[in-house]
């Protein structure tokens, strides 16, 4: 009865435990379905919910000088940010993050406090801050790593080199203008992202390295020379502004472009907007003298005036109808070659050569030279230039035009059209863009568009001479140096004041254009002030720039002047020399091994004999 | 006069294995949502570790402790459990975890008192069983069949309470099975679940996230952002797992597609990390751990150590079979962690206990 009673409790066990076993029969039964029969259905729809297609920028490329020195570069930087449901002491964070930060306690608070998943704190931190904000260890703060923009030499060439936003976006300069280039191509990357949405990975590491560098015509040892020399005069003269381009004559590089007041686009959001711009691409000035280069330069080549020519100056004054023009700084001239009107910078001699141009010729040749155009330089928000078409002139226009009044240029239109002349009257097309290059590669080249002839050789260098004897014999005298074979014009233009419509006493742009070696001309120097404190004279003011930009560009190119005495180098002779004196240092250490082994020998002998 | 014998070391082997297998997979599917929480991916391995060495001890003390002196303490392990049971429901003493109070707080120990009843019904139940079999009241209603059903009964709806259907159906199901198998009338218990059905019926569709889950066991893809979105990520875990898996720690729905990812859903990641392969050997350790277990129950030398015996291997048994049919879609979702595996320290320490005396059982078969 008891065996029984324990037979029957085994079956019922038996019974349950048969269930148990048939039922995880059929759950591998089920496994088999789902794991190995529907695996492709399953894989399919799990890679729609684990992948994202995302895009990711590059770090931005660097901007060098020609040279290859960085002038722009990306740094990674940390920005803070929080997830506000994480922050456990709301008040006492937010009066760390305020302190460490230099931001308001009540920003802080408030951004902290929001029922946002994320916010920033404050982006792009220094150093100093990112590791006494860490140390803090505060809940709910994190730190995330950011490329910054940064600008290893600050101020240098920066209105040329522009800036970038918070987000690395070009916003002015080189850096707005080859924005698309510097970002590089965004890659594509697969995404693996877990259910939150949240990427933890990418699929194949890390995409292609696209980002370009580019290498600029900047030259940054001229260009520092140039600011320098530009800053100590500006500052002297306490003026408006001021500008200094350094031209390649020939091939229309620019090595310098250097502008005051001064703008170091590390800190761009400390200026105004006015600052940010580029004043030799963006703003027109009337040039004064300068623009008689240009004058000259027509008549010769259209053959109205022949440089020996001569022209009565009429004494200091010329009366036309209600008008009367007077010499600058009261000057008075009799008769005077053409080649003496430019060199002395007269104004009535120059008006009679305009004449003799004609309105028509003169207003070819002017445009021509690219006046009233743009000169396609690459910086963003250039101007064309002004000056009224020939039907609209009066009779004034052209004799005003032939000193320089009533046209309005660029100062980067100045300097082209004087590298025009230099490059013996063909064509120049004023660049910064040099090379593109990847990872090492050039993979673009700047390529001009073709030359063109806007005036003949003979002209130009007709021109060209004229400009040399400014400088040696005429108001360009200041820019004189021995042994620097100069060309020059320098220019004083009276402001116009536009409220009271007339031509200011007091308001200047002295200006001065320079090309050198005048024999044949390889750089191209304009400078500019603008609103000079004091007499404000062209010669006087910008004439001493010049020459200091044309001295320390020959010697950061290696072109001497002829006053320096050059060593010739008789590599035979030194080498002689040199053999010789080791010769003897040789001799020398045999004697003395000679000596030596004497002592030893006798030491020996002197063992031997004990 | 039964004979001493020396510890089964297969049921070693199988729990060995089963507790390995499980921390390597806790490691594997708890690594994200440890590194974003406590930023320690290994966070939960280590409590886990500790908790099965504590287990050990549990288990080696089980051991060593002769079962047949657990009969004379079998009434007051049922009344400890009932006041734990209380107290549980006191909000002073437990802490409330998704609307769900199960856990006792001492200090900063935690414990949950269910998985104690759990043990503690079992061998209450068997001793019970003992004695009416002895006084012959075993096939009676009123003095064998309502004492032990109000006995369970407290405790069934004391659980229920927490609220923990899931626990408090297996200690039923646990309980029922050892009745069946003393042979109480059959007809008893089928009536008392048909007299149930009602409330069981209203107990579930009236709860909204229980009747959601029922739908979606019946169809997970009519919403499959919502309700059907736990049975549907796991069916991705296993779908992707293939024959071999994606390897260890490769499994990409941890990653808070599948949620409990480290609990009730390990037997996925499993699947999804290991493949088919793996889950066979996971279901074979449970299939052998039960074959063992009940091959002890046979052999015990009294029905004491038989109900025992029993009881602690279909409650593995069922549970296992239970969490496995969640994850393979053949349940409704129901919340229950898969023995030895699942992360959850005072269910490892009490199932680590519970083989220490099934253990000791073996020691003194016939």
């Amino acid at each position: 009865m008891k065996e029984q009673t324990e037979k029957h409790k085994k079956l019922r066990l038996t019974t349950i435990a048969f269930f148990l076993f048939g039922f995880f029969l059929a759950a591998i039964g089920r496994l088999y379905f789902l794991q190995v029969v529907e695996h492709e259905r399953y894989t399919d729809y799990s890679k729609k919910q684990y992948y994202q297609k995302v895009q990711i920028g590059q770090t931005r490329g660097k901007i060098l000088d020609r040279n290859k020195m960085p002038m722009a570069i990306t740094v990674p930087v940390k920005s803070v940010f929080a997830h506000p449901y994480k922050v456990e002491n709301l008040l006492e964070t937010a009066a760390i993050i305020a302190s460490e930060l230099k931001l308001g306690r009540k920003a802080v608070l408030n951004k902290i406090s929001g029922d946002k998943n994320f916010v920033w704190l404050k982006r792009k931190i220094t150093d100093e801050e990112y590791v006494s904000l860490k140390a803090k260890r505060l809940e709910g703060i994190f730190f995330l790593s950011e490329d910054k923009r940064f600008y290893p030499h600050e101020t240098l060439a920066s209105r040329a080199i522009g800036f970038t936003g918070i987000d690395n976006q070009g916003l002015a300069g080189l850096e707005y203008r080859y924005d698309k280039l510097l970002l590089g191509e965004k890659a594509t990357y697969i995404a693996k992202k877990d259910a939150l949405g949240r990427i933890y990975g990418y699929t194949d590491g890390q995409g292609p390295n696209n980002s370009f560098e580019m290498i600029t015509t900047i030259d940054s040892r001229i260009q520092y020379a140039v600011e320098k020399a530009l800053r100590a005069s500006f500052e002297k003269y306490q003026a408006k502004s001021a500008v200094v381009i350094v031209m390649d004559t020939k091939t229309g590089e620019i090595l310098a472009l250097a502008e005051e007041p001064e703008f170091n686009p590390n800190k761009f959001s400390d200026y105004g907007v006015e600052r940010y711009k580029a004043i030799s691409v963006t703003e027109s000035f009337e040039p004064g003298s300068t623009f008689k280069v240009f004058l000259a330069a027509a008549a010769l080549d259209s053959g109205a005036a022949s440089p020996d020519e001569i022209f009565n100056c009429e004494n200091g004054k010329l009366s036309m109808g209600e008008y009367s023009i007077r010499e600058a700084d009261n000057n008075s001239y009799g008769e005077l070659t053409f080649k003496e009107i430019i060199s002395k910078s007269s104004n009535i001699g120059s008006i009679k050569i305009g004449w003799k141009i004609g309105e028509e010729r003169f207003y070819d040749y002017i445009t021509r030279f690219g006046f009233g155009s743009k000169t396609g330089v690459d910086l963003p928000g250039e101007a064309p230039g002004l000056f009224q078409s020939v039907k609209n002139w009066s009779e004034t226009s052209l004799p005003s035009m032939s000193f320089g009044q009533e046209v309005m240029v660029t100062p980067i239109q100045l300097v082209t059209a004087l590298s025009v002349i230099g490059n013996s009257g063909m064509s120049v097309h004023p660049h910064f863009m040099k090379e593109i290059t990847q990872n090492g590669k050039t993979i673009r080249k700047y390529k001009a568009p073709p030359s063109r002839r806007i005036i003949s050789e003979k002209a130009a260098r007709q021109t060209v001479e004229m400009m040399r004897l400014s400088v040696t014999d005429g108001t360009s005298r200041r820019a004189f140096t021995p042994g620097y074979d100069l060309a020059g014009k320098t220019g004083t233009a009276q402001k116009y004041d536009v409220e009271a419509k007339q031509y200011s006493k007091d308001k200047h742009l002295a200006s001065f254009i320079a090309l050198f070696p005048a024999s044949d001309p390889k750089i191209s120097i304009l400078v500019m002030m603008d609103e000079p404190t004091g007499k404000g004279w062209g010669g006087h003011v910008a004439a001493p720039i010049g020459k200091e930009v044309a001295i320390s560009t020959a010697r950061t190119l290696g072109m001497p002047s002829s006053n320096d005495t050059r060593y010739v180098v008789d590599w035979n002779e030194l080498e002689r020399k040199y053999l010789e004196k080791r010769k003897l240092k040789v001799q020398k250490r045999a004697g003395l091994l000679e000596d030596i082994e004497n002592f030893i020998a006798s030491k020996a002998t002197a063992y031997e004999g004990d | 006069m039964p004979k001493q014998r020396e510890i089964d070391y297969k049921i070693v082997f199988c729990v060995g294995s089963l507790i390995i297998v499980g921390l390597g997979m806790i490691y594997s599917s708890s690594g994200t949502v440890a590194g974003y929480r406590y930023d320690d991916p290994a966070h939960f391995l280590k409590r886990q570790s500790i908790w099965a060495i504590i287990g050990s001890i549990g288990m080696i003390a089980a051991m060593k402790f002769d079962y047949r002196r657990l009969q004379p303490l079998a009434p007051w392990l049922y009344i400890t459990s009932i006041i734990l049971l209380l107290a549980v429901l006191i909000p002073e003493f437990s802490k409330e975890v998704g609307g769900a109070r199960r856990w006792l707080v001492v200090g900063s120990f935690t414990f949950q008192p269910s998985e104690l009843a759990k043990l503690a019904m079992i061998i209450f139940f068997s001793a019970f069983l003992v004695k009416k079999e002895k006084s012959g009241r075993l096939k009676d209603f009123f003095t064998g069949y309502l004492p032990s059903i109000l006995a369970l009964g407290a405790c069934f709806v004391l659980i229920l309470k927490q609220p923990d259907l899931g626990t408090s159906l297996i200690i039923a199901a646990v309980v029922f099975s050892l009745f069946f198998i003393s042979g109480m009338r059959p007809s008893f218990m089928l009536g008392t679940f048909l007299l149930l059905l009602p409330f069981l019926y209203v107990a579930i569709l009236n709860v909204e996230y229980r009747r959601k889950r029922i739908m979606a066991f019946l169809d997970p893809w009519s919403d499959p952002f919502d309700s059907g979105f736990q049975i549907i990520q796991s069916y991705i875990a296993l779908g992707n797992g293939h024959f071999f898996g994606l390897g260890l720690g490769e499994g990409r729905q941890k990653n808070f597609y599948l949620p409990d990812a480290h609990t009730d859903f390990i037997f996925s990641i499993i699947g999804e990390e290991l493949g088919f392969v793996g889950c066979v050997v996971i279901v074979f350790l449970f299939t052998w751990l039960i074959y063992l277990g009940l091959k002890v129950s046979f052999r015990a030398p009294d029905s004491f150590g038989m109900y025992l015996a029993a009881g602690i291997t279909l409650s593995i048994g069922i549970q296992a079979a239970i969490n496995i049919g969640v994850a393979t879609g053949l349940l409704p979702t129901k919340g229950l962690p898969l023995p030895f595996i699942s992360l959850g320290g005072s269910a490892l320490v009490m199932w680590m206990i519970s083989i220490g005396i099934l253990l000791n059982v073996s020691e003194h078969t016939t």
